[in-house]
């Protein structure tokens, strides 16, 4: 289905070399959404994936044009040649890419053109498909929901004027955070910035029909479930609970303060023994599909002109700058990272040259930065990034005479979670494990146990519908994790010129010891932190939502900024 | 004349050591700058080589812009990016602008003239950074190489007209059946392209941005004045000819000015901004050269000079920021007076000068040309006042968004630059404000 309508698109032949690449990356990763379920789970997603599972094979092929010499006179004309040897290799497929497109320019006059979204063809290092893009302007490390937001938004102010790489080692997003995430947004944090960039993300996701529009594309369609959070709180964190909430009315979200009265006359199916309350979003809460949007947005992006490459970031090289004054420091040389070498699957490594540099490989965050020196080092480099991946367990079970329609994503006071799934009865139900027993992150393997004694129980008190439900399948996902407060990390290292984190928006864990987190958050920050980066980047500093006190000079500092937990 | 050539083919062997081909460099222009008060109108003359008052500055231009270029790349010799061969590259290529501009004989000139499209293109392909340099080389060549080639022709057909190809000794043309114009078409169009004019100037931005700092150098402060000298040296032969249809080419020249110049303000990546500009000042310079006056022909040198002088200059400063932020693009290189707040003098010195400020050379060959276009045709003042006025818009444009604004990296730091920085710029900038004062140097 997708392939006739990209042979009929016939607009441009940029866009058609776009396009068919695009169609490459979708078909290899639409084949993969099922996101760990297991092939004998049909949920309503999974019926289209179907048709195209027999393209899994197609891996994303890159083939980049391989010249090697270092004399610049061979160099000369070494690059003259080898590009008259390649021409006249692909003559043939020139002259036909030539009558083809003739005859669909064509058929293409004889009806309509479609409305171009945007004004002119898309830029970038484009000089054709195959050619290492050796040098860029900002090369994103990682291309999950942030690094694709981070490219989306960048290329979306900046089209011709920068050029934006994307380099990801997983392209089938197998072990990324976004895929694997449960896909919930909601406005109740006790941070006002963190509400702020949730009311942008569900703005944002209102508008993705227009924004991520790609033409010759189907319109990406997120599934967003209206039902909002709700928070439960026991008596001794009612206190806690409604000062959030009234900061939450401050700040401007639709949550509503319900009783346990009410919430028992509002949800016959709940059970409110040990609730006192429980904060409800009505408007802008609820919960979506990760996997469209990290679609939708990679597809705009690269539409717009970025370019993603399948390969794992293994070292960095850079410079000091000697003639840098730094204020305040004993430590008066700025560093500024200049080469990254990037290992491609087929094991050779070639070298991309940046001006900035985008940290946004979520779990992988801290060994990213290990690699350019942070952590290792003295002084200010002796503080590492404090992200790590965290292992995480979401199970979908089955219970035909569990709440059905008319129930939110629930967190219990003890911090499970569970929500609707489709509609066949299915509900997504996880929780994060106390500190001190966090499972092994070597792989993602799920233990059962886990469920049947941490979440069964507290699911099945909460809602006795549940004591009837059978285990379909189950998943691990990796949280990045941040060790220092469990709140992202945004902005420049101060010790480097162009090395800008963006990452470990996951958890909102709580302060207390043994305590337990709340489900995963980073994914609904996605569209607001790409376009903090593209507003630190392009104008210097946060121009709509300030996220200054989210810096990485809070881990130097040694000052948390932690989200308060709801007992 | 040989007393300059010969010791520059001798520094080629001094090419391992950079500081002495500095040096040697440095010592060649001085050798040269003492002819500065010549009274002949040939001079140095001998194995058919000579210098008369335009050849004369076009020289000194060329041996000043590559004592330059040495200095500003420094990035070069300190990589040790096969610095050997980059400085032999560079003398090669001054060789043959001497050669091409003090021959006496028009092959040798159009020998010289091809031959110094070789260097340059090893130049750009060889320590050029970006994969679209192949593109910008294959641009260059090609456009350069297909105007030019009938040019070779009408060479020809000339020297078995008259009987010979001396510069001085040419013969004006009469003659006006088509047969004519078809030559005179042929001749002047390879220099157009090199100068280069409006519909044909698509290699410039090309060329210019993708080149390394020495190639930029040396194409925006010599390489397109090759284009105008050699009009002045071949329009001798078709000054009839000329007069029928210099109407045309002004008028392109104007327009094309005007739209480029619009172009420019629409520019992202800094050196493509310079480059546009570029076209912009050539194309007053073309306007001036075609109506063939006094003036028109000294306005148009002094144009050239200054703006030799002046965007290679620029071009160093785009360089400078590309080397500590790693990016071209206008859109990260914002607030440069906080980053690097020293150079905000020489963006200010030389930015003025390109919007042609007293007391710069470019003041002087624009007023100069202004005079001459307007007495040629009242009507075109319409198209002047946008040329200048727009001239000055892009380059206030490029000063302030590049240097007032918040740079991303605000953090707690500036960087002042080097010596060697300053040293190169201020002696771009020296001979352009100070050779006002002593013109004659560069009028007939």
């Amino acid at each position: 289905m997708l392939r006739t309508s990209i042979s009929s698109c016939g607009v441009l032949g940029r866009l058609k070399t776009n396009v068919s690449k695009l169609y490459m990356l979708c078909s290899s990763q639409v084949a993969n959404s099922r996101r760990g379920l297991s092939l004998s789970c049909q949920t309503y997603e999974s019926k289209k994936d179907d048709e195209d599972l027999g393209t899994e094979k197609e891996k994303v092929e890159q083939k980049f044009r391989k010249y090697e010499y270092s004399n610049p006179y061979e160099r000369a004309f070494g690059i003259l040649k080898d590009d008259v040897v390649s021409f006249y290799k692909k003559r043939k497929k020139f002259f036909e890419d030539i009558t083809t497109r003739a005859r669909s320019n064509a058929e293409a006059k004889a009806k309509p053109a479609p409305k171009n979204t945007y004004g002119f063809e898309p830029s970038g290092a484009d000089v054709g498909e195959n050619v290492w893009p050796s040098f860029c302007d900002v090369l994103v490390v990682g291309g999950g929901a942030m690094g694709s937001s981070v490219a989306y938004h960048l290329k979306e102010k900046a089209r011709g004027g920068l050029s934006v790489v994307v380099v990801e080692e997983d392209p089938g997003y197998k072990k990324a955070s976004t895929v694997l995430s449960v896909g919930g947004i909601r406005q109740q944090f006790s941070i006002p910035e963190n509400i702020q960039l949730s009311m942008y993300g569900m703005e944002f996701l209102r508008n993705i029909p227009e924004l991520l529009e790609v033409e010759g594309l189907d319109t990406p369609d997120i599934q967003f479930n209206p039902n909002g959070y709700l928070t439960l709180a026991s008596e001794e964190g009612y206190e806690q609970l409604r000062q959030n909430y009234e900061l939450q009315i401050d700040m401007g979200a639709k949550v509503s303060f319900l009783t346990n009265t009410e919430l028992s006359k509002m949800y016959p199916w709940l059970n409110v023994s040990g609730v006192a309350a429980g904060v409800l979003g009505r408007e802008n809460e609820g919960w979506f599909d990760p996997w469209s949007l990290l679609i939708g947005l990679q597809r705009k992006a690269i539409s717009l002109g970025a370019h993603y490459i399948n390969g794992k970031v293994t070292s960095f090289s850079g410079e000091t700058m000697d003639d840098m004054i730094l204020e305040g420091t004993q430590q008066s040389n700025i560093k500024r990272i200049t080469t990254a070498e990037v290992t491609l699957p087929s094991g050779e490594t070639r070298t991309i040259n940046f001006a900035i540099l985008v940290a946004a490989s979520g779990a992988w965050t801290g060994e990213l930065g290990r690699m350019a020196g942070i952590g290792e080092g003295p002084g200010i480099l002796s503080v590492p990034i404090p992200i790590e991946p965290r292992k995480r367990y979401v199970y979908c079970v089955h219970a035909p005479d569990g709440p059905g329609l008319h129930s939110p994503l629930l967190v219990d006071p003890n911090g499970t979670y569970f929500r609707r799934e489709g509609l066949g009865g299915l509900y997504l139900c996880g929780q994060s494990p106390p500190e001190d027993k966090e499972p092994n992150v070597d792989n993602l393997d799920v233990d059962h146990s886990f469920f049947e004694d941490n979440i069964w129980p507290t699911i099945a008190q909460r809602v006795p519908a549940f004591e009837k439900l059978k285990l379909h399948s189950s998943w691990a996902g990796y949280y990045d994790y941040n060790t220092f407060d469990q709140n992202g990390i945004i902005g420049l290292h101060p010790l480097f010129s162009n090395f800008l984190i963006a990452s470990g928006f996951s958890g909102h864990a709580p302060t207390l010891p043994g305590g337990v987190t709340q489900p995963l958050a980073g994914i609904q920050q996605a569209p607001g932190i790409g376009r903090a980066v593209m507003e630190c980047i392009m104008y210097g500093g946060y121009e709509t939502i300030n996220l200054e006190r989210f810096g990485f000079e809070r881990v130097l500092a040694k000052v948390p900024l932690f989200e308060s937990n709801i007992v | 004349m040989l007393k300059f050539i010969l010791p520059l083919i001798l520094l080629m062997k001094f090419n391992k050591e950079w500081k002495v081909s500095q040096v040697g460099l440095f010592f060649l222009s001085f050798l040269i700058s003492v002819n500065c008060y010549h009274n002949f109108f040939l001079f140095n003359s001998g194995f058919s080589l000579g210098m008369d008052y335009i050849s004369y500055i076009m020289i000194l231009l060329s041996v000043w812009i590559v004592s330059l270029i040495l200095i500003s790349s420094q990035k070069i010799k300190n990589l040790n990016n096969f610095s050997s061969s980059f400085i032999s590259t560079n003398i090669f290529l001054l060789l043959f602008l001497m050669l091409t501009f003090s021959s006496m004989d028009y092959l040798m000139f159009y020998i010289s003239f091809e031959a110094s499209l070789i260097p340059t293109l090893i130049l750009i392909l060889g320590w050029g950074y970006q994969p679209e340099r192949i593109q910008a080389g294959i641009y260059m060549l090609f456009y350069t190489l297909a105007f030019s080639l009938p040019l070779l022709v009408s060479l020809l057909i000339y020297y078995f007209l008259t009987g010979s190809l001396v510069i001085s000794l040419g013969v004006p043309l009469e003659g006006e059946n088509y047969l004519y114009k078809f030559w005179y078409m042929s001749t002047v169009l390879a220099f157009l392209v090199k100068l280069p004019m409006f519909m044909f100037h698509l290699w410039l931005p090309k060329a210019h941005v993708e080149a390394p700092i020495a190639g930029s150098m040396i194409l925006a402060g010599v390489l397109l004045k090759l284009g105008g000298y050699g009009l002045i040296r071949v329009l001798i032969m078709f000054q009839e000819m000329n007069k029928s249809f210099c109407w045309f080419w002004v008028s392109l020249g104007i327009v094309g000015g005007v739209y480029i110049s619009l172009m420019c303000m629409r520019q992202v990546d800094m050196k493509s901004l310079i480059a546009y500009s570029s076209v912009v000042h050539m194309s007053l310079v073309l306007c001036g050269i075609m109506i063939f006056s006094l003036w028109g022909l000294a306005g148009s040198v002094i144009l050239m000079v200054g703006h030799g002088l002046c965007s290679s200059g620029l071009f160093c400063l785009a360089n400078m920021v590309y080397e500590r932020t790693g990016s071209r693009s206008l859109m990260v290189n914002k607030g440069l007076l906080a980053f690097m707040p020293s150079m905000g003098l020489w963006w200010f010195l030389l930015s003025v000068s390109n919007m042609a400020s007293p007391p710069s050379l470019n003041l002087m060959g624009e007023i100069m040309l202004i005079l001459t276009v307007l007495s040629w045709s009242k009507i075109s003042i319409l198209g002047i006042s946008l040329l200048s006025f727009f001239s000055a818009a892009y380059t206030l444009y490029m000063y302030s968004l590049s240097q007032h604004g918040i740079f991303y990296n605000s953090l707690y730091s500036c960087c002042s630059g080097k010596v060697s920085e300053y040293l190169s710029l201020f002696l771009h900038w020296l001979p352009l404000n100070a050779m006002i004062m002593n013109s004659t140097l560069l009028m007939i």
